[in-house]
């Protein structure tokens, strides 16, 4: 069975372009439209890791992180913020919340599941 | 692409309008030298300071809310279209991996497989055939052994026929010498006509061994005929089957061949054309970046009329400068991405940089 990782972006687009990539390369992919919503997925299910948008409507996605790693069965589930803010301030609060890493938008397919096959949990 | 360049623009044409409002009203105050000429051109310039702020305020409660409709309503359309292509093209994609799929499932390593198995059984089948070919072969072989020995029989039956022949005459000189012997001789010829006796029956069972022979032969010869022909035309028949198989399985080798081939050809431009897709689909990615900055030079048009109304709220007697400052402050402090920032300060447009990725 393949790895779950979920998605979470107000942008349609994105997440899909995203799920694009994810699923070509063998996962599975869950979406949340921010933070909000996507807390509702975590419910216990499997997720092999997480890719979050920072500016998001309901929820940011720095205060999501956050909040997920609150979940014990989350806790250790690895984070990648994929957004266009790239300042320092910005990584440093993601640092800060628990991802394990920041891809500035836009994306190329390569580097994005280079950066998942090193993060993914086994 | 939109940017802050029209953010810049937009924001520095409204400053520059109430500024305009003001420096007016400072070059023709109330400190220029006249008498009565002076007070009514200060009440003119009043009328006419109280006419331009009115038709600032007209042109923020007017113009500026279409200005954001505008930036509004193009944004939200061009992330409908861009979302509804994204699906599309993610529609295609899964179709292409479908057809990918597809392709691949005629000739697979498993129908090769199958393929040489098949060929594999065949051989074995002929070679059965072969195999009962030979035996009749062995057969005949038997025959033509058994005509062998039956030919000896007969030479050894005719050799029987001799000795009785010689046997019986020895007996008939016996009995004319028992005869001539006289009285004495009478009970040699008595074994002498015994002995031709017992000649003419060993004759006579050459005679019927000799007979018997022929036919045996005969009938053998007529069954060694009849496998030869067997084993002539069923070694035929093996050889044309054999040569039938080999050239159904050729023809058949050859179209899994082709086969594969095609499905490897059609493979590849599939994957291609995903590929290419797929990194279509990347720059699709830029809606959202223009999405966020049109969001960014909406909000900033929306918040000049409130602060031309904070500007003019002690009326044409106390108007304030309006401050673009405070506005393009407000409007940097919106920036989420390196470029706005470039553009806030250069004020040309810039290129998007490279994706980075940075681990922590």
């Amino acid at each position: 069975m393949g790895k779950t990782i979920l998605i979470v972006d107000d942008s349609p687009s994105v997440r899909q372009v995203v799920g694009i990539a994810l699923r070509g390369a063998g996962y599975t992919v869950i979406e949340g439209v921010d933070g909000k919503d996507a807390l509702t997925k975590l419910d216990g299910q499997k997720i092999h890791l997480i890719i979050s948008d920072v500016n998001m409507p309901n929820m940011d996605g720095i205060t999501f992180v956050q909040e997920a790693k609150k979940l014990p069965a989350y806790k250790f589930t690895p984070v990648i913020m994929l957004t266009t803010e790239s300042g320092d301030e910005m990584k440093k609060a993601g640092q800060s919340a628990g991802a394990k890493a920041w891809v500035v938008k836009p994306f190329q397919p390569p580097q994005m599941l280079a950066a998942v096959a090193k993060l993914v949990m086994p | 692409m939109v940017n802050a360049t029209l953010v810049t623009a937009g924001c520095a044409v409204l400053a520059a309008l109430a500024g305009f409002g003001l420096g007016r009203r400072q070059r023709h105050g109330p400190s220029r030298p006249g008498g009565s000429s002076q007070a009514d051109r200060s009440g003119i310039t009043a009328q006419a300071v109280e006419a331009f702020s009115a038709s600032l305020s007209e042109f923020s409660e007017s113009v500026t809310p279409l200005w954001s409709a505008h930036i509004e309503s193009s944004r939200q359309q061009m992330e409908t279209a861009v979302s509804a292509l994204v699906t599309k093209f993610a529609t295609i994609v899964a179709l292409l991996d479908t057809a990918l799929g597809a392709s691949r499932q005629p000739v697979t390593e498993v129908h090769t497989d199958v393929f040489d198995s098949s060929r594999q059984r065949l051989g074995e089948v002929v070679g059965a055939l072969d195999g009962a070919l030979a035996q009749q072969q062995r057969t005949v072989e038997e025959l033509r052994t058994l005509v062998d020995l039956n030919d000896q029989m007969k030479s050894m039956t005719a050799e029987v026929t001799r000795i009785a022949q010689q046997t019986h005459l020895l007996a008939l000189n016996a009995a004319i010498e028992a005869q001539r012997v006289g009285d004495a001789g009478r009970a040699f010829g008595v074994v002498a006509v015994e002995v031709r006796e017992l000649a003419n029956l060993s004759g006579s069972t050459g005679q019927r061994m000799g007979l018997m022979a022929d036919q045996v032969r005969d009938a053998i010869a007529g069954a060694f005929a009849l496998a030869e022909e067997n084993v002539e035309l069923e070694g035929s028949m093996v050889a044309d089957a054999r040569t039938k198989v080999d050239a159904v399985l050729d023809d058949l080798g050859s179209l899994v061949r082709d086969m594969q081939s095609s499905s490897t050809e059609l493979g590849i431009a599939t994957g291609g054309i995903k590929g290419e897709i797929e990194d279509a689909l990347v720059q699709f990615q830029f809606q959202d970046r223009i999405g966020q900055t049109l969001g960014h030079v909406r909000d900033c048009i929306d918040s000049f009329p409130p602060a031309l109304d904070q500007a003019q709220a002690g009326g044409i007697v106390a108007l304030q400068p309006l401050d673009s400052e405070a506005l393009l402050n407000l409007l940097k402090q919106s920036y989420t991405m390196v470029e706005e920032h470039q553009v806030h300060g250069s004020g040309t447009p810039v290129a998007v940089q490279e994706a980075e990725i940075t681990f922590f």
